[in-house]
C-alpha cells in the first residue's frame, strides 16, 4: 500500500518537473525565435528614421534626430497606393477564383470516385512543384500569344493555374475526411452539380477558408517572376515589384531601403495584426481551434 | 433487381460525370498554361539556345557538361544541407506546439511575431537580412561594441559555410516556425482527449503522452508539413537566394532552381540551363510521388 | 422549374459580373490605338531613381512640346532583371519601342534586334564623341553599325578626401598615383585613424571591381584589354595576376579592412565617403560614386582625382578607363514607329535633353553640343583624361554571363579568405570560359 501511494506521489512530482522544464525550454526557445525575427524589423525601423549621413555615423543605434525624410521620399517615386491597389485587386480576384477551383477540383479528389482520379491527380500535383522561374520564360510566350499581356487577366489566370493545385491539395485532404453520408444524401434527392457545390460543398468547407485563404493570398502577394513578365507598366505593377523598381542599378543607401520595405510590408503588416484572430487554421481533420 | 442494379450503374457515371465537371477549371489552366512551359524543358536541354532566335540541336552535350561542372555539384550539396535542416525546421514547431497544447501564457503575443516572416514574403526578409549581416552591418557593430575583438570577420555571408547554413536557417527555420506552429497546434487540437486520458490512467508522463499519442495522431499532418518543406527547398528558393546572397561565395549558395535562372538569363544559355531543369523535374516528380502516396494511406485508413 | 429558373439566376449573375470585371480585367494597360498621336513605349532601369527619373521626365516634357504628334510612354524596369525582360519583350515581339540599354556583353548578346542607326545620325555623328560611337557599334568602329546612342560616358578612377589628406599631413596637391606612393598614403591615413580605401562590396564587389578596372587599364592598356572578347586575353595571365596581386595587398595590409568599415553594401559605402570618412574611393565618372555625388558631401574642391594606382612595371600609366558610352538609348528593330523612335533617341542622347540629364545626374554626356561647365575643375580633369587616354573597360569586354559569379568569387578569394590565388584565379578563368 505505501510503496504504490509513494511511487504515484513520486510520478506525480516527476511530471511536474519535466513539464516545468518543457515549459522553460519552450519559453527560451521561442524567445530566441521571436528575437531573430523581431530584431531585424526593428533594425529597419530605427534605420528608416536616419539620413544617410546618420546612418554611416552610427548604424545600430537609435536615431538621434530621428525623420521621416526617408518615407516621404519613397511615397513620392513610388506609386505606392497605385501598387497597393493593384496587388488588392489582383490578389482579391484571383483568391475568389482560386477558391472556387480548389473547393470544386479538391471535392472531386477527395469526395467523388472515378477512374483515372489518382492519375489525374498525381499529373496535377507534379505540374506545379516546378518553381516558377524556371518556367517564367515560356509562361510569358504563352500569355503573350493569347494576348494577355499587361492585362490582370492574364496575371490571374496564371497565379491561379499555378497555385491552385496545391490548394486542391489541401481541399483534397480536407474533404476526404468529411462523411460521404453528407453527400450520398444529396445525390439522392437529385441534386446536380451546381447545388452540389452551393449547398454542400462550399458550406463544409467554411472552415478551410482560413487556411487556403492565408497560404493563397500570401504566396500571390509575394509572387515575382510571373507579375514581373506579365505586367510591364508601371500603372499595373504589384507592391512587391516595387521595391525591385526603386533600387535601380547600384542599389538604395540602407535607411531608404528600410523605409521602402517598411512602407510596402506595411498593409499586409496590418490586416494580419487585424485579423489574426480570424485566422482560423483548419487541421486537415476539420474542426478547429485558433 | 434489375432496376436496382441500373440506378447503381447510372450513379457511378453519374459520380464520373460530376467530378470531371468540377475539375474542369483546374485541368483547363493547369494544362493551358504549364504543361508547354515545363516541358518544353525536355526539348531545349538537348539545344544550345541563347534564348533568342534558333536553338541548335546538339544532342546530349548539355549533360556531359553539366555532369562535370563543378557548380552542379555544389548545387546539390548545397540542397543536401538545406534537406538536413528539415528535421530541424519541422521538429521544432512540433515540440513548441506541443507544450502549448495546454496553454501558455503569452503565446498569442509570440504567436505574432513568429508568423512574421511568412507575412513580409522571401524577397523583403532576405533584402533585411543581407543587410543586416552584411560585414560593416548592425550585427558586426554590436559584436564590436560587446567587446569582440575580430568583430569584422564576422561576416555570416561571405564565409561558403555560415553563408549556406545561415540560407538554411533562416529560410528552413525561421520561416517555417510560425506557419508550423499554428498548423500543428490545430492539428493537435483535434486529437481525441479521451487518448490522452486513457494514457494517464496507464501512468504515462508527458513525454510518453508525446512519443505514443500525440505523434500517431496526427501524423499525417507531420507528413504534410514536411512535404511542404521539401517543395519549398527544392523549387521555392529564388527569392531569398537572390536577395540574400546572390549565389555567392563562390557557389556556396547556389541551388539547382537558382542556377537554371542564372544560366537562363544571366549567361543566356537556356539550353544548358534546361537540362539542370530536367534534373530539377526528377526530384519534383519523386515529392509528387510522395504527396500521392501519403493522401492514399490515409484514405486507407 | 424554381431549380431552373435558380440556375438562370445564376448564370445571369456570373455573366453580368465577369462583363462588368471585364473590362478592367482587360482594359488595362492598352494603349490608345487611334490614327492620330503616335505613342513610343519606352522602358528604362533608371526611370524609378530619385535623380535620373525626374531628369527623364524633364527630358520627356520637352521631347513632347516640340513633337505635339508624339507621345511618350516611358516605363520602369527593375535592372535585376532587365536583360530577362528585354529577353521576352524581344522573343514575343511585344510591345516595346525605345530602351535603355548598358552597353557591355549583356546587351550586345540581344542587339541583333537593335535597330541599326548609321543612316539615322548621318547629320549629327559628328558631334557623338568617337570613343562614344565605337563602344556602341556592334563591331566597335566609330562609323559603322552603331546600334545604341550613347547617353553617358563613363569612367572608372580613384577619388580622394583633400581634407583627410591634410587631417593626415599629406599633401593634398601631389596624387599619389604611384603604387608605392599610394601605398605610403594609405600607410599614413591608417596612422592618423582615417579608414584608406573605402570599398563597397555586399552584394556586388563593386568595391574589388572598380579596382581591378582601373588598375587592368594601365597594365593592359587597348589592345590587351579588347583581347577578353575573344579568350585571347586570359585570367590566367600575369597582368590579371598582378592585379589581383596589387589589391590582395590592399586587403593584407589592413587599408580596407579596418575598423570602421569597408565592406558595407555599396551605397551605403558611398554615403560613407560623402561624409566625410576615409582617404580614397574607387570611383565612377559618371552618375553615381562621382565628382558630384562627393563634391556635394565635402564640397568640390575637396575632391581629388586620379585614373589608377599605377605600378611600377605598367606598360600603360597614363591608362584612363573610358567605358566609351556606359548607357544609351536603343531602338528596337521591329518597332512600328521607327522614325519616332530615332527621333527620340537622338534627342535624348544630345542637345538640351542632354544637358538637362548632365545637369541632375552629374553624367558626363559624351555629345559636343552640350556645354560642359568649365569651372568644374575636376569634371574638366576627367574629361580630359577620358579624351586623351582612354582605355577600354575590361567588364564591358568580358562575357556578361560571367559577372555575378566573378563577384561571387571575389568575396570567396579576397574577403572570406577561403581559396588560393591560384584556386581563384583558375576559377574566374573557368567561369569565362564557360560563358565564352
Amino acid at each position: 500500500m505505501n510503496t504504490r501511494h509513494t511511487t504515484i506521489q513520486h510520478r506525480y512530482r516527476r511530471n511536474r518537473l519535466t513539464s516545468t522544464m518543457f515549459h522553460i525550454l519552450t519559453y527560451v526557445l521561442l524567445t530566441l525565435f521571436a528575437l531573430c525575427i523581431v530584431y531585424p524589423i526593428y533594425f529597419a525601423v530605427i534605420s528608416s528614421l536616419k539620413t544617410t549621413a546618420a546612418y554611416s555615423a552610427d548604424k545600430v543605434g537609435l536615431p538621434t534626430n530621428p525623420t521621416l525624410g526617408n518615407f516621404t521620399n519613397v511615397l513620392m517615386r513610388m506609386n505606392m497606393l497605385t501598387f497597393l491597389f493593384n496587388t488588392l485587386f489582383l490578389v482579391g480576384v484571383s483568391m475568389v477564383l482560386y477558391f472556387l477551383v480548389c473547393t470544386a477540383a479538391g471535392f472531386a479528389f477527395g469526395k467523388l470516385r472515378f477512374k483515372g482520379r489518382l492519375g489525374i491527380f498525381t499529373f496535377v500535383l507534379f505540374i506545379q512543384i516546378f518553381p516558377q522561374m524556371v518556367i517564367a520564360g515560356q509562361v510569358y510566350q504563352l500569355i503573350n500569344k493569347l494576348h494577355l499581356l499587361n492585362t490582370y487577366a492574364g496575371l490571374i489566370l496564371i497565379w491561379v493555374a499555378y497555385f491552385a493545385p496545391f490548394g486542391t491539395y489541401i481541399m483534397t485532404t480536407y474533404y476526404s475526411t468529411v462523411p460521404k453520408s453528407l453527400v450520398e444524401a444529396a445525390r439522392i434527392d437529385g441534386a446536380g452539380v451546381f447545388q452540389q457545390l452551393t449547398r454542400i460543398m462550399i458550406p463544409i468547407a467554411k472552415p478551410m477558408i482560413g487556411t487556403l485563404g492565408i497560404i493563397g493570398a500570401l504566396a500571390m502577394w509575394h509572387e515575382l517572376p510571373f507579375s514581373m513578365l506579365v505586367l510591364q507598366r508601371q500603372n499595373l505593377r504589384t507592391l512587391t515589384l516595387g521595391i525591385a523598381l526603386m533600387q535601380g542599378e547600384f542599389g538604395l543607401p540602407t535607411p531608404v531601403l528600410t523605409a521602402a520595405i517598411l512602407v510596402t510590408s506595411g498593409v499586409p503588416l496590418i490586416l494580419y495584426i487585424i485579423f489574426q484572430n480570424y485566422i482560423t487554421m483548419g487541421s486537415t481533420a476539420g474542426s478547429v481551434k485558433g | 433487381m434489375n432496376l436496382l442494379k441500373r440506378s447503381k450503374k447510372f450513379r457511378l457515371t453519374q459520380e464520373a460525370r460530376d467530378a470531371w465537371i468540377l475539375l474542369t477549371p483546374l485541368l483547363l489552366l493547369t494544362v493551358g498554361f504549364l504543361v508547354y512551359p515545363v516541358f518544353s524543358n525536355f526539348y531545349y536541354s538537348l539545344t544550345r539556345w541563347k534564348g533568342l532566335g534558333d536553338p541548335v540541336f546538339i544532342g546530349l552535350e548539355n549533360y556531359t557538361r553539366m555532369f562535370q561542372d563543378e557548380r552542379f555539384y555544389s548545387s546539390l550539396k548545397n540542397m543536401g544541407i538545406l534537406v538536413l535542416y528539415i528535421p530541424l525546421g519541422v521538429g521544432l514547431p512540433l515540440l513548441i506546439a506541443n507544450t502549448l497544447r495546454n496553454g501558455l501564457k503569452g503565446w498569442k503575443m509570440y504567436r505574432a511575431m513568429l508568423y512574421l516572416p511568412n507575412i513580409l514574403g522571401p524577397v523583403i526578409l532576405g533584402t533585411i537580412f543581407s543587410v543586416m549581416l552584411s560585414q560593416v552591418g548592425p550585427i558586426t557593430e554590436i559584436l564590436r561594441r560587446i567587446g569582440f575583438e575580430k568583430a569584422n570577420e564576422f561576416y555570416l555571408l561571405g564565409k561558403s559555410v555560415s553563408a549556406i547554413h545561415t540560407l538554411s536557417f533562416i529560410f528552413v527555420v525561421l520561416m517555417r516556425v510560425g506557419f508550423g506552429c499554428i498548423y500543428f497546434l490545430a492539428a493537435m487540437s483535434t486529437i481525441d482527449q479521451n487518448l490522452y486520458d486513457a494514457a494517464r490512467i496507464d501512468g504515462t508522463n508527458k513525454f510518453q503522452d508525446f512519443i505514443h499519442v500525440t505523434i500517431p495522431g496526427i501524423k499525417f499532418s507531420i507528413q504534410f508539413f514536411s512535404v511542404l518543406a521539401f517543395i519549398e527547398v527544392f523549387a521555392r528558393m529564388y527569392g531569398i537566394i537572390f536577395t540574400l546572397t546572390g549565389g555567392g561565395p563562390g557557389y556556396a549558395t547556389n541551388t539547382l532552381e537558382f542556377a537554371v535562372y542564372k544560366l537562363s538569363f544571366s549567361s543566356y544559355q537556356k539550353g544548358y540551363a534546361s537540362a539542370w531543369a530536367v534534373v530539377l523535374f526528377f526530384f519534383c516528380a519523386i515529392i509528387a510521388l510522395i504527396q500521392i502516396r501519403l493522401i492514399m494511406k490515409e484514405e486507407m485508413s | 422549374m424554381k431549380k431552373t429558373v435558380n440556375r438562370i439566376g445564376c448564370m445571369l449573375l456570373l455573366t453580368v459580373l465577369l462583363v462588368s470585371f471585364s473590362g478592367s480585367l482587360f482594359a488595362q494597360g492598352q494603349k490608345v490605338k487611334s490614327d492620330g498621336p503616335i505613342t513610343l513605349t519606352v522602358w528604362n532601369f533608371k526611370y524609378a531613381e530619385e535623380v535620373a527619373g525626374e531628369a527623364f521626365k524633364e527630358m520627356d516634357r520637352l521631347f513632347m512640346a516640340q513633337n505635339p504628334g508624339i507621345i511618350i510612354d516611358h516605363q520602369a524596369q527593375p535592372e535585376s532583371n532587365y536583360y530577362q525582360m528585354l529577353l521576352s519583350a524581344f522573343s514575343a515581339k511585344s510591345d516595346l519601342d525605345v530602351f535603355l540599354t548598358h552597353t557591355d556583353q549583356r546587351a550586345w548578346v540581344l542587339a541583333e534586334l537593335f535597330h541599326v542607326f548609321d543612316t539615322d545620325i548621318v547629320d549629327v555623328i559628328d558631334t557623338y564623341a568617337p570613343s562614344a560611337l565605337e563602344a556602341c557599334s556592334e563591331t566597335k568602329s566609330p562609323d559603322s553599325d552603331i546600334k545604341i546612342l550613347p547617353l553617358t560616358a563613363q569612367g572608372n578612377g580613384i577619388y580622394y578626401n583633400k581634407n583627410n589628406f591634410r587631417k593626415a599631413g599629406l599633401d593634398p596637391e601631389a596624387i599619389p598615383s604611384n603604387w608605392n606612393d599610394f601605398l605610403a598614403a594609405c600607410e599614413k591615413l591608417k596612422k592618423a585613424g582615417i579608414t584608406p580605401i573605402i570599398f563597397g562590396n555586399q552584394g556586388s564587389s563593386f568595391g574589388i571591381d572598380f579596382t581591378y578596372r582601373a588598375i587592368l587599364g594601365t597594365l593592359l592598356g587597348t589592345d590587351g584589354i579588347n583581347g577578353f572578347a575573344d579568350g585571347s586575353t586570359a585570367f590566367t595571365d600575369k597582368e590579371f595576376v598582378q592585379a589581383t596581386r596589387m589589391v590582395k595587398e590592399l586587403y593584407d595590409k589592413g587599408y580596407v579592412n579596418v575598423e570602421n568599415g569597408s565592406i558595407p553594401y555599396f551605397m551605403d559605402a558611398i554615403t560613407d565617403f560623402q561624409n566625410g570618412n576615409g582617404g580614397f574611393f574607387p570611383g565612377l565618372a559618371s552618375d553615381i560614386a562621382h565628382w558630384k555625388d562627393f563634391g556635394s558631401g565635402f564640397g568640390i574642391e575637396n575632391v581629388g582625382y586620379f585614373s589608377a594606382p599605377v605600378a611600377a612595371n605598367a606598360a600603360f600609366p597614363n591608362a584612363q578607363v573610358n567605358q566609351g558610352a556606359g548607357i544609351g538609348f536603343a531602338v528596337t528593330e521591329y518597332s512600328p514607329h521607327l522614325d519616332a523612335a530615332t527621333k527620340y533617341a537622338k534627342f535624348m542622347t544630345s542637345g538640351e535633353a542632354g544637358k538637362i540629364f548632365m545637369d541632375a545626374t552629374g553624367a558626363v554626356v559624351p555629345n559636343s553640343t552640350i556645354p560642359v561647365d568649365a569651372s568644374n575643375v575636376v569634371l574638366s580633369d576627367i574629361l580630359r583624361r577620358l579624351n586623351t587616354h582612354g582605355v577600354p573597360d575590361f567588364m564591358n569586354v568580358v562575357p556578361g554571363g560571367m559577372i555575378q559569379d566573378f563577384y561571387n568569387f571575389m568575396t570567396l578569394y579576397f574577403i572570406s579568405g577561403e581559396i588560393s590565388e591560384s584556386q581563384y584565379i583558375d576559377q574566374v578563368q573557368k567561369l569565362y570560359k564557360a560563358n565564352l
